[in-house]
């Protein structure tokens, strides 16, 4: 409990608050910029929804990571008896935030898009920011669990984007249903609110988010058996 | 679960070994530092001084042997400020502090004090980013004061710190021993530890050269004495072996090595060279450095 309102208190900072204003404003551009393609600016939110969970998945990535580079992770685990505790404490910050965020987006989609004149049925906007919660949550937990593996800044942003962006679009369609495999395709549709052919809400849900929970615990195994030279 | 140790030994370090691939930086060290003591751990780089203290925090953990510490009631069993301070640079000195007060489970109450201790209260609102090193250095050690710890580890903690801050830091760190913590510092400046550290452990390759009291490190003083020229001054050292008085030739003077107050055994040099009719040229107390006495050491180990 302790590490995660440490996490917490850490998060709260300028930086953090810039960052939500840039996820704000991508959901609200392609707010703005859906009308003139004929459509309604909730589209437009969940069109952008993929790219705000990828920025909180850098933004996880970032920060853990940079708990090794710089020294900072030596004060949370000098602080405390045991090391599980404490990688989980800095997991459930992190992923408060993250969808702390989400539900900032989706409370600024109702607001934006009653502006635009479109009110769309709250229990329209309450799905749509259930789905990029649950995208924001899958994310962040690739970007933490990769922070905590490369221990390195520039590493760990390489990787998770690499493997968002460009590996899982060759990955797809090589091979049988790759699109209902793939995590971050699977994530992507479910912010779009359209999973693949085949593919029920359940399984989606776990195929977004297993492979992400597998890499965590071996994440926080290897950060309970490895030494921290950092 | 930690054991539960004597009250004077908050962690002991049990046989621990710990190698690097190939490389042994810790060789079966069995230590124990003592609560309301300052131990001064010193040592060439590569000694082991940070290795050994990594180990102590579970920061890296020993390849063979154990580290023990004790669950002290109220008190944080142990901190530490090793290598360069890891702050939260882009926060405020008061938002690291409060970071690591609910880390720690400090009080409230307790920013302000610590603040003041280790003197940045006037720098609270500043983003850490904006200090100078030395700065950033008190605000570490401010952080590593939270909760009172049992064991206290300081490496090279004056790194960067102006002379005054540096007189500060030491008296700070007697008051911290003088508390009930066991304060470890781990020093080049073999020097600034005098007066402070009432211990000293001594490391080379691993392996523990001196455990013991600061005092008794540095060796007793002897005597150098000379006579107006070399046959009297051989003359003397004859007679002063009679008297009783450990005295060898040395260099073209004597060496008289003291089995009482050395300045006991000075007058009874005087006296006997007065007796003789020798004249003295040369009657001094000649007290090895800290910095002699450490190369003495290193060097014996390495031969």
């Amino acid at each position: 409990m302790r590490t995660y309102r440490a996490e917490l208190l850490r998060s709260v900072n300028r930086a953090t608050g810039a960052f939500l204003l840039l996820c704000i404003a991508l959901s609200v551009f392609s707010m703005v910029n859906a009308g003139p393609q004929h459509n309604t600016p909730l589209w437009g939110f969940r069109q952008a929804a993929i790219f705000v969970a990828t920025l909180l998945m850098g933004r996880a990535a970032t920060v853990t990571a940079g708990d090794f580079s710089t020294g900072t992770i030596r004060s949370w685990l000098i602080s405390a008896p045991s090391r599980g505790p404490v990688l989980l404490g800095k997991l459930a910050a992190t992923m408060s935030v993250a969808l702390g965020f989400a539900l900032v987006a989706g409370l600024s989609a109702y607001a934006v898009s009653s502006a635009l004149g479109t009110v769309p049925a709250v229990t329209e906007v309450a799905t749509a920011t259930a789905q990029l919660g649950f995208a924001c949550a899958t994310l962040t937990l690739f970007g933490h669990s990769i922070g905590v593996l490369a221990r390195s800044v520039p590493v760990a942003l390489t990787v998770t984007l690499a493997w968002i962006l460009p590996v899982e679009a060759v990955l797809d369609g090589r091979f049988h249903n790759s699109e209902q495999w793939l995590p971050g395709l699977v994530a992507h549709q479910i912010t779009l609110g359209q999973l693949a052919p085949g593919s029920t809400p359940p399984t989606a849900l776990t195929h977004a988010m297993l492979p992400f929970l597998v890499l965590e615990i071996a994440a926080l195994a290897q950060f309970i058996r490895s030494d921290i030279n950092s | 679960m930690p054991v539960m140790l004597k009250s004077h030994t908050p962690v002991v370090l049990s046989n621990v070994t710990k190698r690097f691939g190939s490389t042994t930086a810790v060789r079966s060290v069995s230590w124990a530092p003592v609560r309301g003591q300052v131990t001064a751990l010193v040592g060439l780089n590569g000694a082991g001084k940070s290795t050994l203290m990594r180990v102590m925090t579970g920061l890296i953990k020993p390849t063979e042997g154990s580290v023990s510490v004790a669950a002290d009631e109220g008190r944080r069993p142990l901190s530490a400020m090793i290598e360069n301070p890891a702050l939260f640079t882009g926060l405020t000195v008061r938002r690291n502090l409060e970071i690591h007060r609910v880390l720690t489970g400090a009080d409230r109450a307790e920013i302000g004090a610590i603040a003041e201790l280790a003197q940045v209260g006037h720098v609270l609102r500043r983003r850490v980013s904006t200090l100078s090193q030395g700065y950033r250095q008190r605000v570490a050690i401010a952080v590593s004061l939270l909760r009172s710890p049992a064991v206290l580890l300081l490496d090279e903690p004056t790194n960067a710190l102006d002379p005054e801050a540096t007189m500060h830091l030491r008296s700070l760190i007697r008051r911290v021993a003088d508390g009930g913590t066991a304060v470890v510092v781990s020093t080049h400046q073999l020097r600034e530890m005098e007066g402070t550290a009432d211990a000293l452990t001594v490391l080379h390759e691993g392996r523990v050269l001196y455990d013991g009291p600061f005092e008794s490190f540095v060796g007793s003083t002897t005597l150098r004495v000379r006579a107006l020229g070399a046959e009297e001054t051989r003359r003397l050292a004859e007679l002063l072996q009679v008297e009783g008085i450990d005295a060898e030739w040395v260099a073209g003077g004597i060496r008289a090595t003291p089995n009482e107050h050395a300045d006991q055994t000075a007058r009874r040099v005087f006296t006997t060279a007065a007796r003789a009719g020798i004249d003295l040229v040369e009657l001094s107390h000649l007290t090895p450095t800290l910095e002699e006495a450490f190369h003495a050491a290193i060097s014996g180990a390495r031969s």
